[in-house]
């Protein structure tokens, strides 16, 4: 009865009809956006999803390489294109160039916070480094993303891409099985670590300005925020000199815990603690097998004999089951066995469309298509989607009018001299067929 | 710029979250302790309450070890954490804890949600009496929703396994025949975990910086495994409007070839021509443009049985190379290329990470010795800051260890008052 009204609570509390009347946690600040592919525009998604207004600037005619990441295209954007931006405002300006990269210093000059993700150096050169738009703003805190670092000795120059980083970090060497090469994650999965990690350690430089008035510099490296969250991995060569290995899906450190094919598709089936593993043994009708000494405890279940012909056990009491009888033995004894699910599952559960977290969205621009929402759900300042991504240049009038003060003549001037711009006539950059101009910001 | 933001240099520059107070009650789950360790790392002080006899985390190790009674695990998050013993079993342990939370910034926990509300420990009872708390939950299907009171515990296989990312990871079989590594796969490291615990702090340092205006607390709930399915991205918008359930392409990408794994003369490499023009270079570098006559653009090299022979062709050429040899071609291919790059990256093994230089010398990862646990390899916070940088203080703490500082200083507990709570085990 308790438990019940507590879900009730949080069902009101959470209230997802209620998002928009609450306020935005990041409204007050201002970014700007000056990456491309993922690791430094996902960071600033993830800022604007909670209220931050982020300014993009794309080079014009040209904009950031998700726009063309397939697999397929609608309403001339590509799917990725479509799905990863959220709220955004999108401008085109050529920083560089001089007198862009000056007009860049002005809206400089009004920001919070500046994410980049280009080779190191590449800003400076442009006159837009940390070291001279500290002298035009001493409260910019100035967050350079990219594969290895600002400096150092090993592939500071080179480009990195988020495959680079499974590479190179080690994510890929203990992923996959021992008989096949090292595993590539099918999701940026390092992308879009950095991007939390990046989003989050600018929110930490801001407490910090709050307290000081201080801006700083921030340097994320995808790799490092990698090597930082493979958990036991060099902890465990240090003590033993021996190397962690791909141990396929089983987990070596949580036994048991592992995937089963079941008749109709996988499932992931873990008992973590010795509570949920004696729940499990109820479920396999083998009650026993949680009283004895090889099993009753997890440091016993991790051992070589042990693990192996547990997990052998449960993988053939499970092939008999289906997904749906896994789950519900789950939930009634008390131990974690989920779907292996797929973006068609996604669009079914109606456990992920209550939170948001399927977020059913229609676009001002390109219409009804499903995103995944804002993961943390906060009960008074909920993050939320208005739009995803515009044509490149969509806000040029909002941004350098509103924001800037630019004459007309003078935006049609830098226009004709192609320091700012729009989109070319091209999937990706430019707008959907027959497109009004709803959805700009002014 | 490394004068700038070295963190050799860090101890002496300021934390930027020394002001908070953090109490981080999670139980068999890193997501809560990696979302502490974000904090701690940037100067929170984060008190860890364990049950008496320790978290079950701390069992969460290779094959069982353990160094001096704790899982390999653990050792690595239990970072510049304050470490307690409470037992919330108990009223008075109940009590205790919400005396704590009276006066702390952030409370986390990923206990079954209702358990902490059951104790009177939940946001609702403790916003009374601490309006400016920010309460942090992390359970694998959340706060509310239709699966949110299931019962199964947190793990981070489910989190893996529901995000969406599991569907689309691994290899595919090579023939007719069932293969147990052509399956779907998960991530070797606890990577639901990692993920959740980073949403976790992102949540927090975002309802915090709300605070600065609305002036109280609020609670944050984070599913791992929801945090995790941003890294599947698109998936759900490819299903409906293309009813195409995107699956997993081994070591290609759905969308685009070459950005896949190729074996080279010393070891496999990440071997990218993104754009058309990258791709045409490549193939001249190789000696084969017909390829590129062939299937010129992007979209015509996306079909993966396209991929799986241009694959083959590439890679007898890769496996010709080593990965400097290809970087060379590749960079002087590049210059003369107006748009699109090659870009040539390594996939090592573990002993190419630990022996490299560079990561010594930025202090990523590197031989740490910890005041309890004696010289641990282990990896630094991964953020450079010029001006608050995070670091690291001590590694690990037993359960407990901090018993008699804590107790003392957050609510004047002395020698005799925690001897005669020991002895009635509520400490």
């Amino acid at each position: 009865m308790a438990a019940q009204s507590y879900f009730d609570w949080t069902a009101r509390l959470f209230d997802p009809t209620k998002i928009f009347g609450r306020p935005e946690a990041l409204r007050d600040l201002r970014v700007l956006d000056l990456g491309t592919i993922f690791l430094g525009p996902t960071t600033t998604t993830y800022l604007a999803e909670y209220g931050a207004e982020v300014i993009k600037v794309e080079i014009p005619g040209v904009g950031d390489t998700i726009r063309a990441l397939g697999p397929t295209y609608h309403w001339n954007m590509s799917l990725i294109g479509l799905s990863e931006p959220k709220n955004k405002y999108f401008c085109g300006l050529d920083v560089r160039k001089p007198r862009g990269a000056e007009i860049f210093t002005r809206l400089v000059a009004r920001a919070d916070v500046l994410v980049e993700n280009f080779r190191a150096g590449t800003l400076e050169r442009w006159g837009l480094g940390y070291r001279q738009l500290r002298e035009v703003n001493p409260r910019l805190i100035y967050s350079a993303h990219n594969g290895f670092g600002q400096w150092g000795d090993y592939g500071t120059g080179r480009p990195s891409y988020d495959a680079i980083a499974q590479g190179e970090s080690g994510m890929a060497a203990i992923s996959g099985f021992p008989s096949r090469p090292p595993l590539k994650s099918g999701g940026y999965i390092g992308d879009y670590l950095g991007a939390v990690a990046g989003a989050s350690t600018i929110l930490a430089a801001l407490h910090h300005r709050m307290r000081t008035g201080e801006g700083q510099f921030i340097e994320i490296a995808q790799v490092e925020a990698l090597i930082r969250m493979l958990d036991w991995t060099w902890v465990y060569h240090g003590l033993t000199g021996r190397y962690r290995l791909r141990y396929g899906n089983a987990d070596v450190g949580i036994v048991p815990s592992d995937i089963v094919e079941m008749t109709d598709g996988f499932v992931a089936i873990s008992a973590p603690t010795d509570q949920a593993f004696a729940g499990l043994a109820r479920a396999m009708k083998q009650p026993d097998l949680a009283q004895d000494p090889r099993y009753r405890t997890q440091l016993a279940r991790a051992k070589d004999e042990n693990r192996e012909a547990l997990l052998k056990a449960i993988r053939d009491w499970a092939r008999g089951l289906t997904t749906a009888d896994l789950v519900a033995l789950g939930d009634r004894h008390g131990f974690a066995a989920a779907r292996v699910a797929s973006g068609k599952d996604h669009c079914a559960d109606a456990h992920l469309e209550t939170r948001r977290t399927l977020w059913r969205h229609d676009d001002p621009i390109y219409g009804r298509f499903p995103l995944y929402g804002p993961p943390a759900k906060l009960s008074a300042t909920p993050g939320r989607v208005k739009w995803t991504i515009k044509p490149i240049g969509a806000d040029n009038d909002f941004v350098f009018r509103a924001l800037l003060g630019l004459a007309p003549p003078e935006i049609r001037t830098l226009e004709s001299e192609g320091i700012i711009g729009r989109w070319a006539d091209k999937p990706g950059q430019k707008p959907p067929d027959g497109w009004s101009g709803e959805g700009k910001a002014l | 710029m490394r004068e700038f933001d070295h963190p050799a240099h860090a101890f002496a520059k300021p934390e930027a979250l020394d002001d908070l107070l953090v109490l981080d009650c999670s139980q068999a789950s890193f997501a809560g302790l990696v979302a502490s360790s974000f904090l701690a790392e940037l100067g929170a002080e984060v008190i860890r309450i364990e049950p008496p006899g320790g978290d079950p985390a701390r069992h969460f190790t290779p094959f069982g070890l353990l160094h001096q009674d704790t899982g390999l695990g653990y050792l690595v998050e239990g970072r510049n954490k304050f470490h307690v013993t409470l037992n919330l079993e108990t009223p008075e342990g109940r009590e205790l804890l919400k005396m704590l939370a009276t006066k702390a910034d952030v409370l986390i926990e990923t206990f079954l949600p209702g358990r902490m509300d059951g104790w009177g420990l939940g946001h609702r009872q403790l916003a009374p009496v601490n309006p400016r708390l920010i309460y942090c939950a992390l359970y694998t299907y959340g706060q509310f929703g239709p699966r949110a009171g299931c019962g199964q515990p947190n793990a981070d296989i489910t989190d893996q396994a529901l995000s969406g990312v599991t569907f689309i990871t691994g290899f595919l079989p090579d023939g007719p025949a069932t293969d147990p590594s052509a399956v779907p796969t998960r991530q070797g490291s606890w990577h639901g975990w990692a993920l959740g615990g980073l949403w976790g702090a992102f949540g927090i340092l975002t309802a915090l910086h709300a605070r600065s205006t609305l002036g109280v607390g609020q609670f944050v709930d984070v599913s791992p495994a929801e945090a995790l399915m941003r890294s599947a991205d698109g998936a759900c918008a490819w299903w409906e409007l293309d009813q195409f359930v995107r699956a997993r392409v081994g070591n290609f990408d759905t969308a685009i070839f070459p950005y896949a794994y190729f074996r080279s003369k010393d070891g496999y490499v990440l071997l990218a021509a993104v754009m058309d023009p990258a791709w045409k270079a490549l193939t001249a570098l190789m000696g084969r443009p017909e390829l590129a006559e062939q299937h010129p653009t992007v979209l015509s090299r996306k079909a993966l049985e396209v991929q799986r022979r241009l694959h083959r062709e590439v890679e007898a050429w890769t496996s010709t190379l080593t990965f400097e040899e290809m970087a060379a071609k590749a960079e002087a291919a590049n210059r003369g290329l107006e748009m699109g790059v090659i870009v040539v990256g390594r996939v090592v093994d573990l002993p190419d990470v630990i022996k490299n230089d560079h990561y010594r010398d930025r202090g990523t990862l590197a031989v740490f010795t910890d005041p309890t646990y004696g010289d641990l390899l282990i990896q630094f916070p991964f953020q450079k800051m010029s001006a608050s940088p995070p670091r690291l203080k001590w590694t690990c703490r037993a359960p407990g260890q901090d018993n008699a500082h804590v107790y003392a200083k957050h609510l004047g507990l002395g020698r005799e008052t925690l001897a005669d709570l020991g002895a009635r085990k509520i400490v």
